[in-house]
């Protein structure tokens, strides 16, 4: 009952800090940046960080896309099977004479499609998000290599040079990063976010509160396809061509991304920053493995062990900080 | 609270910029050129080897596409063994094997690791053939060798070395066709439709049968390189044809059709096999089975590392032995490496089957099974070439 | 605004909850709903807040039909509800909790902060409770949390008010706070619906009375009309009359009954304190004191929850290290939290009643059918859900899991916590009838009438009332009075405001 001032101010500053479910995938990050200034070689160069950034926004940005759907207690994995489908898309479009612009705004325009297919079939008819969007990933994938059977066609000049350089002194994909971030702050200040959050703690009692259940569903899906179209662009830029099934493996290793940054698969918990530093992460856990020239045999057993032990001793440290506040 | 949560934002948001900031900073290391990095149609059609190449110290990254059975096993420890032999012998300061599974940001990620650590050559199994554009652009844009292997992909200014698939079915077909005695009716299983060597072979039969009217197809469906979608598809194909004289089915696949006899208690007619110690093992006691085995051998890639290093010293190759890439005829950049071996029951090196191909040698089944005495069952019958064997690729 | 139900019918599978219940609440009146388990008001109070659809019948309001087909719907005419289902989200802050039903927008896309800010501290100063501003829901004390969820129904400025049990976790002074409140609504000319199971409550806040039972109304009443076994009598169609059962306490008893959990020096998280307590074979007793004085903190303290404590149990000394631990050294806890800590949701009758005996303890096959009936719990089949019992019923099964593994001790957390008089009463028996078989019972209420009421049966038993962590006072025998528990757990001194 009795409680002296100046306790409380500096509990309540530990207490704020404990709440950021991202720390531990923020601290990891710093973590191994530190540790690959060492171990790999010319790891600081502008060379090094622009494939980086190159090979990882895709993730990024999907990673960016799913938490919000995890975060309102949803769970999206057809984002791989969108982004191949916007991909080849893209390519078609490009290979018969469109112009960058046209095509990047169908793609997009795809993307959300899908995400509004997802949201609908979530949010209206009340299918377990898990079945839809296993449905859909068959579905989106589907139509993407029935587009193109096979890789193929290339994409603009103009598209690979920009994405695979620098940028006002920084790799451009941060750039991109940076923009779906913008987007996701607006909607931070919106009544949006409440609404996630509480849909993702519990979506019976969201309901019970008068909080727009279904058109909250239909957006966060749709804003995860939309998502996974700006990465399928990155994605494009990092590879050049078009192929049905480069975009695949994201689904899931943006989920994982998810959960390394903090976000609980059960809804309502964690930060879309956390999910960036997880995803970037995981592209430094490939880097760190292959600088520590670990046996190419043993090379996914190290990867995971690294993941399981950076992720464990991250939560762990993380908690102690939290008794404390 | 917030403004506390926005203090850390700052802070780690600093902190990044920071980092990319002196990541740019300290560009001139080696990377000058990587601010804008070149596609790879705007480079020339072949790397020009240098004159003045150093003959050793170099070090060779190797970025494998899949890991995951026994014949990738082999190819990565085969290279493994080949590069620290190249390694003792002073040839070769370094090198490095990274997997993935078959997942294109990984393997993009690891070819960026790659490149930065300063390798000489980038030996590229590509998860997607046509994923790599820009990262190879950025990699030949630093002077790196890049060879692409196993899988192919067309990309100007490298080199693709993969097995010749055209020939791996070329030698099957014929037999198949000599044993029948240009006639008979045949049933074909094929591999996974649309795959590059799938298309390859099927082709190369085509273009054989063509010239043995007396044979005939009744009937020809996908496999997809398993064993249980072959199993099933052989039983249609004794349920549904009563009549045919043999089958041509590829590798991975024969072990599915002996089953589906099994099942259908009958006796298998002249079928193509399979190259793993297990099948051979299986044909060695099984008397009336008339088939063949043509390896696909996953030694290729040590003896692509042994191309890649000669390259790299910077010797020419004899006019004709660059062929036309497989997925894009108009560019000449392809090796293509011919099996190994051959193995039949007698193992005839003057067979009509064999000719044309010099690096291939005739072996009898007992010979080839004792080859795979101590190894498992799902091993394949491997090979690499010799020094001299590689160097007749070469002025 | 007068709120009318006609022939309301409703059911859920082959249960009925509602036959043609029809009921009429005249504006500015404050109409309690009282009724057992399983006798319809919660489904009723759900139906005219939108959470549950009717089969047939109609809700009307100044006898206009209007749609109740969803929370919102049923909100944009004024009516809120309230419920025992607390509505708040343990990830947001209070004032998010508050304004979640109708976030004030800036240029109609941003949230206007300053605005839930506001509102939050008007509701929250009216309740006296603006110290509870900036927090998170999770931060909260179970009646603090209760209020809060008081204080979003207000937020709303609701027409029509249910308020479905929120005051069965609340103590004495919060219940002071919400009885002003519903009068001052009352005064606007706002209707109230109040159910709840505490009497007392229902005479000093109510002005009419509607008993239930099996999803039928039995009456209406003036609240001065009856007195309260008239009601109790209404509601399970049976005489009730105050037991004539005379407390046999016998402090010579007592010192020569072994004791069966000696517990030493123990320290509770948050409080500087140490306790000390022999529990003795056959006793039960009950734990009271202000709100959050550490009463449950005890319980789950002694039940391994807050880390590694040594207890001396039966004789021997034992390290409880997790819940697991404390099962199998004879212990038992029982939550007032059924959703969160008490029944597997998902999962049927059987296995929650057989759970700790089959899968914990590997013991023989409980006899599940006498049980049930034992304990009065109505229910289909034992493959049903548990979910689809009434909240009194679930609480039963779920302290038949622990009863047939025949604990040492049983420790209960406010387990009757937004239960019905009659299941209470059940409850009380199948504790007595634990004591008595050899086992001890220590049980923490927020409501001393309760206490009072189940160790003034008892054959051994003492009322301990707890103040910041410290055992302030041990009640005896004649002693156990409510208004003793009230005087002792009042803070002495000053200081505190």
């Amino acid at each position: 009952m009795i409680t002296h001032g100046t306790d409380k101010k500096q509990s309540s500053v530990l207490k704020s800090i404990s709440k950021m479910t991202f720390l531990p995938a923020v601290t990891l990050f710093i973590l191994f940046v530190i540790l690959n200034i060492f171990i790999t070689r010319r790891f600081l160069t502008s060379g090094f960080m622009i494939g980086f950034f190159t090979a990882n926004a895709p993730l990024v940005l999907i990673a960016i896309g799913v938490s919000v759907v995890l975060i309102g207690g949803g769970i999206d994995i057809s984002l791989g099977a969108i982004t191949c489908l916007v991909n080849v898309v893209f390519i078609s479009l490009v290979g018969n004479g469109w112009s960058f612009g046209s095509a990047a705004i169908v793609g997009l325009v795809i993307a959300l499609v899908c995400g509004v297919i997802n949201g609908i079939i979530v949010g209206f008819f009340r299918v377990p998000p898990l079945l839809a969007t296993f449905a859909t990933t068959s579905v989106f994938g589907g139509i993407a290599l029935w587009i193109m059977p096979t890789p193929g066609g290339s994409a603009p000049m103009g598209l690979i040079n920009w994405y695979n350089s620098l940028f006002l002194g920084l790799p451009a994909p941060i750039f991109i990063i940076v923009a779906a971030l913008l987007i996701w702050v607006a909607i931070k200040y919106s009544p949006i976010r409440i609404w996630l959050y509480s849909m993702g703690r519990d979506e019976k009692k969201a309901y019970m509160s008068a909080v727009p259940v279904k058109w909250t569903q239909l957006f966060m899906y749709s804003f995860s396809g939309l998502l996974a179209g700006i990465g399928a662009l990155c994605l494009t830029g990092s590879i050049g061509s078009g192929d049905p099934l480069a975009g695949l493996p994201l689904a899931l290793s943006a989920i994982a991304a998810c959960v390394i940054g903090g976000i609980s698969l059960s809804g309502g918990k964690g930060s879309i920053l956390g999910s960036v530093f997880g995803a970037l992460f995981l592209g430094l856990v490939i880097t760190t493995v292959l600088s520590a020239k670990i046996n190419p045999f043993y090379q996914d057993f190290f990867s995971g062990v690294i993941i399981l032990v950076g992720v464990i001793g991250a939560t762990l440290l993380s908690r102690k900080f939290m008794n404390k506040a | 609270m917030r403004r506390t949560v926005f203090k850390v934002l700052a802070v780690i948001t600093a902190m990044v910029l920071v980092l990319s900031l002196a990541a740019c900073g300290s560009s001139s290391t080696g990377t000058s050129s990587s601010n804008s990095v070149s596609a790879a149609s705007s480079s020339s059609s072949t790397p020009a080897a240098s004159t003045t190449a150093k003959q050793s110290g170099f070090t060779i990254g190797f970025a494998n596409g899949y890991i995951g059975n026994t014949w990738r096993s082999q190819f990565v420890d085969d290279f493994q063994k080949a590069a620290q032999k190249y390694k003792d012998a002073g040839i070769i300061k370094d090198f490095q094997v990274v997997s993935c599974n078959a997942d294109v940001t990984q393997q993009l990620n690891q070819i960026n690791t790659l490149i930065s650590s300063g390798v000489d050559a980038l030996m590229i199994d590509p998860v997607s053939a046509t994923s790599l554009g820009p990262v190879i652009a950025k990699a030949k844009a630093q002077g790196i060798l890049v060879i692409i292997t196993n899988d192919p992909a067309a990309y100007d200014g490298t080199y693709a070395v993969i097995g010749n698939n055209d020939a791996f079915w070329r030698i099957q077909t014929t037999w198949m066709a000599e044993q029948l005695k240009g006639k008979g009716n045949i049933v074909e299983i094929t591999g996974l439709p649309g795959n590059t060597a799938d298309t390859l072979r099927v082709n190369a039969a085509k273009d054989v049968l063509s010239k043995y009217p007396g044979i005939k197809v009744l009937a020809s469906a996908p496999g997809k390189w398993s064993e249980t979608e072959a199993q099933s598809v052989m039983s249609t194909f004794i349920n549904t044809y009563k009549n045919f004289d043999g089958i041509l089915e590829q590798d991975v696949m024969a072990e599915g059709v002996l089953r589906a006899y099994e099942t259908a208690g009958k006796k298998p007619p002249v079928m193509t096999g399979d190259y793993t110690f297990g099948f051979l093992n299986k044909w060695a006691q099984t008397p009336d089975l008339n088939t063949i085995g043509v390896p696909y051998a996953p030694g290729m890639s040590a003896d692509v590392l042994g191309i890649t290093i000669r390259l790299l010293q910077g010797k020419q190759l004899k006019d004709g032995v660059m062929q036309a890439n497989p997925l894009n005829p108009s560019l000449k950049n392809a090796i293509m490496l011919d099996p190994p071996y051959v193995v039949t029951k007698d193992g005839d090196p003057n067979a009509v089957w064999m000719k044309g191909y010099s690096l291939t040698k005739a072996i009898k089944l007992d010979d080839a099974a004792k080859l795979g005495q101590g190894q498992p069952s799902t091993a394949a019958l491997d090979a690499t070439l010799t020094d001299d064997q590689l160097n007749s690729f070469f002025k | 605004m007068k709120l009318t139900c006609e022939n309301i019918s409703k059911t859920f599978g082959n249960i009925t909850a509602l036959k043609n219940a029809s009921l009429s609440v005249a504006e500015g009146e404050i109409r309690a709903l009282l009724g057992g388990n399983g006798s319809g008001k919660s489904t009723i109070a759900k139906i005219i807040g939108g959470a549950v659809s009717p089969d047939t019948g109609a809700v009307k309001i100044r006898d206009k039909v209007i749609k109740t087909k969803s929370p919102s719907n049923t909100k944009k005419h004024g009516i809120v509800i309230t419920s025992q289902e607390l509505g708040l989200f343990t990830n947001l802050s209070v004032e998010e909790n508050l304004c979640i039903c109708q976030l004030p927008v800036t240029r109609g896309l941003f949230v206007n902060k300053k605005e839930i800010k506001k509102r939050a501290f008007e509701i929250l100063k009216s309740l006296k409770l603006e110290h509870l501003l900036d927090k998170e829901i999770s931060e909260l004390a179970p009646n603090q949390q209760y209020m809060v969820e008081f204080a979003k129904a207000l937020v709303q400025q609701p027409d029509i008010l249910i308020i479905d049990e929120i005051t069965s976790a609340l103590y004495r002074e919060d219940v002071e706070v919400v009885r002003e409140i519903i009068h001052a609504l009352k005064a606007k000319g706002c209707t109230v619906i109040f159910i709840s199971h505490r009497m007392s409550e229902i005479y000093s806040i109510c002005d009419t009375v509607t008993v239930m039972k099996n999803g039928e109304i039995v009456g209406t009443y003036k609240i001065n009309e009856k007195n309260e076994n008239e009601l109790l009598s209404l509601m399970t169609g049976r005489d009730i009359k105050d037991s004539d059962l005379e407390s046999e306490n016998n402090s010579l008893v007592y010192e020569n009954t072994k004791t069966i959990l000696n517990i030493k020096d123990l320290v509770l998280p948050r409080f500087d304190s140490k306790i000390n307590i022999e529990v003795k074979k056959g006793e039960i007793i009950g734990i009271a004191g202000l709100q959050g004085h550490g009463q449950s903190e005890f319980l789950k303290t002694v039940f391994g929850l807050q880390g590694g404590i040594r207890l001396e149990i039966d004789g021997t000394e034992k390290h409880i290290t997790s819940p697991i631990k404390a099962v199998k050294s004879g212990l038992a806890f029982v939550s007032g939290d059924r959703e969160k800590e008490g029944v597997f949701g998902e999962r049927s009758v059987s296995e929650n009643l057989t759970a700790v005996n089959n899968l914990v303890l590997k013991k023989t096959r409980v006899n599940e059918m006498k049980l049930l009936k034992d304990y009065g719990v109505v229910f289909g089949s034992t493959r049903q859900q548990i979910t689809t019992l009434s909240g009194g019923n679930q609480q039963k099964v779920v302290i038949g899991r622990w009863t047939s593994s025949m604990p040492l001790v049983l420790l209960a957390d406010d387990p009757t916590k937004g239960i019905d008089v009659q299941a209470r009463r059940d409850i009380h028996k199948i504790f007595r009838d634990l004591a008595d078989a050899g086992s001890a019972v220590m049980m923490v209420s927020s409501d001393d009438e309760e206490l009072v009421e189940l160790t003034k049966h008892t054959h051994l038993s003492r009322i301990i009332v707890m103040y910041e962590g410290n055992i302030v006072k041990t009640l005896m025998g004649k002693d156990i009075t409510k208004e003793n528990i009230i005087a002792y757990s009042m803070p002495k001194g000053g200081g505190n405001k």
